[in-house]
Formats: structure tokens, C-alpha cells, sequence
């Protein structure tokens, strides 16, 4: 499995292949900021204005994203590249945990 | 043996034969087969004692582009063994292109070289059969009796009715975090249920990926998910018994098993081509 975005094409295919990229790697930011988030909540850390804010925030985070991706003409590149990228981690912990128990 | 790439139209292999699976002849009344092999090709059994290898006359290689053809051709070579096994009982099958050059000398003599190892697995997979057991589930059924069921997700939609934007944000995060948790959680106890219930008629198990092939893909929908994908290799008298026990766990909302078999046993027999 490999990934793949088009970097080597004319002016265009630079720019749509370099928007996917920024945007994808945007987005797992967002993801993993918003997994952090929910921790601290459940953690009981954050006081329910704090999480209500949090929340808020993110929420916007989120939708601008989302609004950027449609913008740029790039929400579908984004989710097969990412698409992509988890078929990639995904192979890549199945060989670890397979080289893991061939040398227990 | 030889697997290089080649034009079909141009004969590339001299005096060939095309191997399709080795049986034990000792009890077989035939000697002919009724069945026809890749494009129709007549095919033959060379036997060394009671060993038989099933083959046809070749002078060249199975490579090609295209699919459709490929297909035929596959279809054909698991025709051969699937007859030779109903006729002679369980086959060692050939993976599929396998070509020894030399005719049916050439045969006999690679048989005499690996006869102890030959011998082993024919005994070894006497009366024994492949079955395939795939596992799935159709996602939207089991996410809507999982969404009911558990306790955890009543208590963050409830909470969701009574808070703010910002907060029922990350609580739709939580929401979707602890569903495919619970997701996660029930496809390993389905199979671990699975394992249980092949654990007393299975003589060997083999987990397939869980990446179907292109055909198993036709006409499956967005929420079709694999849970398991395995090959036993059981007794054919042990069939019913297998089956009954898979139909127990069938009865789960959503879950669907698909038993397939007898097969020769693909996923088990040694791979002679391997190192000819």
C-alpha cells in the first residue's frame, strides 16, 4: 500500500496536491486536538464553562476546516489521502505486532 | 518449473505439463478423467506407485492480462481438482500455472525426488476437507442494537439534551469514540465465539486477511464489514457438526456467516511448487 498526491504535475496539480497535504495534516491535528479534549473533560479536569468554551472553539475549528476543504475544491482528495494513510498505519502496526510475536 | 511472463501466443515451454493437484491412487478404480482442463485441454494422470499427479500437455505458459480470461482459467484449473477430489478423495492442490518441462518423465522423476514429503501429506490430509467460514455484519444493524443496549451511550445522548453547542460538540466525539469502542469490543468477542465454535471439529485453523478479494467485493454494500475470515481443515464427516455450531452465532442481529466448503485444502497443503 502506498500513498500518493500529485506533486509533479503543472502549476495546478502543485497547488491541489499541496492544499491536500496541508489540509489532511490540519485535520488529523484537529482530530487528535479534540480526542485530548474529550479526555480532559471525562478526567474531570475542566469545569463546564471551560468545556462548554473548549467545545465551542473546536467546533469552529472544525467547520472552517471543513469550509476550506470546499472552498479549495480538495474535501474529496483530502478523504482518500487520508483514507490512504490509515490503510498505511493500519499494515504498519499488523507487521509490527507480527515481528513482535515472531521474536517472543 | 517456470512462471516468467510471456506472449501465450508463442510456445515457450517444451514438452510441459501443466500441473493441477497430486492424489493418492491406491483405491481408485479410474483412470481417466471426465473432466477438461485449461481451454478445454485433455487432462491426464501420471502415476508413480500409488501416487498420481494430474496434469495436461502444454507448450506454454498461462499468462495474461486480461481478467476475464484469467478467471476461465482459474475456474478451470479448481474445476480439475475439485472432480479429482470427489473421485480420488482429498488432493494436493498446485497453485495455479505451475509447469514442469520434460513430459511425463520429467513428472515421475520429480515425484521419485519428493516422494517422503509427498507421502507425509497425502496421509497427513487423508479425509480432510478446507471449509471457509467469512464472518460479517451489515454496521447500520449492529450500530442501532448497540446505540440502544449500551448504557454508556444513553447517558452521553441524554446528557447531549442538556447542555450547550460547545459542549454537545465533544460530547458527539465522545458519543462516536465509545461506539466504535463497543464496535471494536463485540467483533472481538464474536470471535472469539467463532474460535470456540470450529475449537472441536477443526483439526487446523488459518486466518485469511481481512481484505476480501475483487470477487468477494461484487456487490457487497457500504455497510457490509468483514469480522473474520478463516479456513479449517476438518473431517468431512464433522461438516454438519461445524455448521450447527456456526448457525449459533449467526443469530446475532446483523451477523451474517457464509460456510463454504468442502474445499481441497488450499490453505493447508504444502506448497510443492515452492521449491521445485
Amino acid at each position: 500500500m502506498s500513498t500518493t498526491l500529485e506533486l509533479d504535475d503543472d502549476g495546478e496539480g502543485v497547488q491541489k496536491g499541496l492544499l491536500t497535504l496541508v489540509l489532511s495534516l490540519v485535520d488529523i491535528i484537529d482530530e487528535a486536538l479534540e480526542k485530548e479534549a474529550v479526555r480532559r473533560m471525562e478526567s474531570g479536569e475542566l469545569t463546564d464553562e471551560e468545556i462548554e468554551r473548549l467545545g465551542a472553539q473546536l467546533k469552529q475549528l472544525s467547520a472552517e476546516i471543513e469550509r476550506l476543504k470546499q472552498q479549495e475544491g480538495v474535501d474529496e482528495s483530502v478523504d482518500e489521502f487520508r483514507g490512504q494513510l490509515d490503510t498505511l498505519v493500519a499494515d504498519a502496526i499488523t507487521d509490527l505486532s507480527t515481528s513482535t510475536e515472531r521474536h517472543e | 518449473m517456470s512462471s516468467e511472463p510471456t506472449d501465450p501466443s508463442q510456445p515457450t515451454v517444451t514438452d510441459g505439463r501443466y500441473l493441477y493437484c497430486i492424489v493418492d491412487a491406491s483405491d481408485a478404480k479410474v483412470s481417466q478423467l471426465s473432466v477438461t482442463g485449461l481451454d478445454d485441454a485433455t487432462v491426464s494422470l501420471t502415476t508413480y506407485d500409488d501416487i498420481a499427479v494430474v496434469s495436461h500437455a502444454t507448450d506454454q505458459l498461462y499468462d495474461t492480462d486480461d481478467i476475464a480470461q484469467l478467471r476461465r482459467w482459474l475456474v478451470a484449473h479448481q474445476a480439475v481438482i475439485d472432480e479429482v477430489g470427489s473421485t480420488f478423495g482429498t488432493p494436493l492442490p498446485f497453485q495455479f500455472d505451475v509447469i514442469l518441462e520434460g513430459g511425463d518423465e520429467a513428472v515421475i522423476q520429480w515425484v521419485e525426488a519428493n516422494e517422503q514429503r509427498i507421502r507425509t501429506a497425502l496421509n497427513e490430509f487423508r479425509g480432510a476437507w478446507e471449509y471457509r467460514v467469512h464472518l460479517k455484519w451489515d454496521r447500520s444493524d449492529v450500530e442501532s442494537v448497540v446505540r440502544e443496549e449500551d448504557d454508556r451511550l444513553q447517558e452521553i445522548s441524554q446528557q447531549r439534551a442538556e447542555t450547550g453547542e460547545g459542549t454537545q460538540f465533544l460530547l458527539d466525539t465522545q458519543y462516536e469514540e465509545r461506539l466504535t469502542e463497543v464496535l471494536e469490543m463485540k467483533k472481538a468477542s464474536l470471535r472469539d465465539r467463532l474460535t470456540d465454535a470450529i475449537d472441536d471439529t477443526a483439526r487446523r485453523v488459518t486466518s485469511h486477511t481481512a481484505v476480501p478479494s475483487l470477487k468477494e467485493l461484487d456487490g457487497i454494500d457500504d455497510d457490509t464489514e468483514w469480522v473474520a475470515r478463516v479456513a479449517v481443515l476438518a473431517d468431512k464427516s464433522d461438516e454438519t457438526e461445524l455448521g450447527a455450531h456456526l448457525d449459533d452465532i449467526a443469530v446475532h442481529p446483523g451477523v451474517e456467516i457464509e460456510f463454504t466448503g468442502p474445499w481441497p485444502p488450499y490453505s493447508f497443503a504444502p506448497d510443492f511448487a515452492e521449491d521445485t
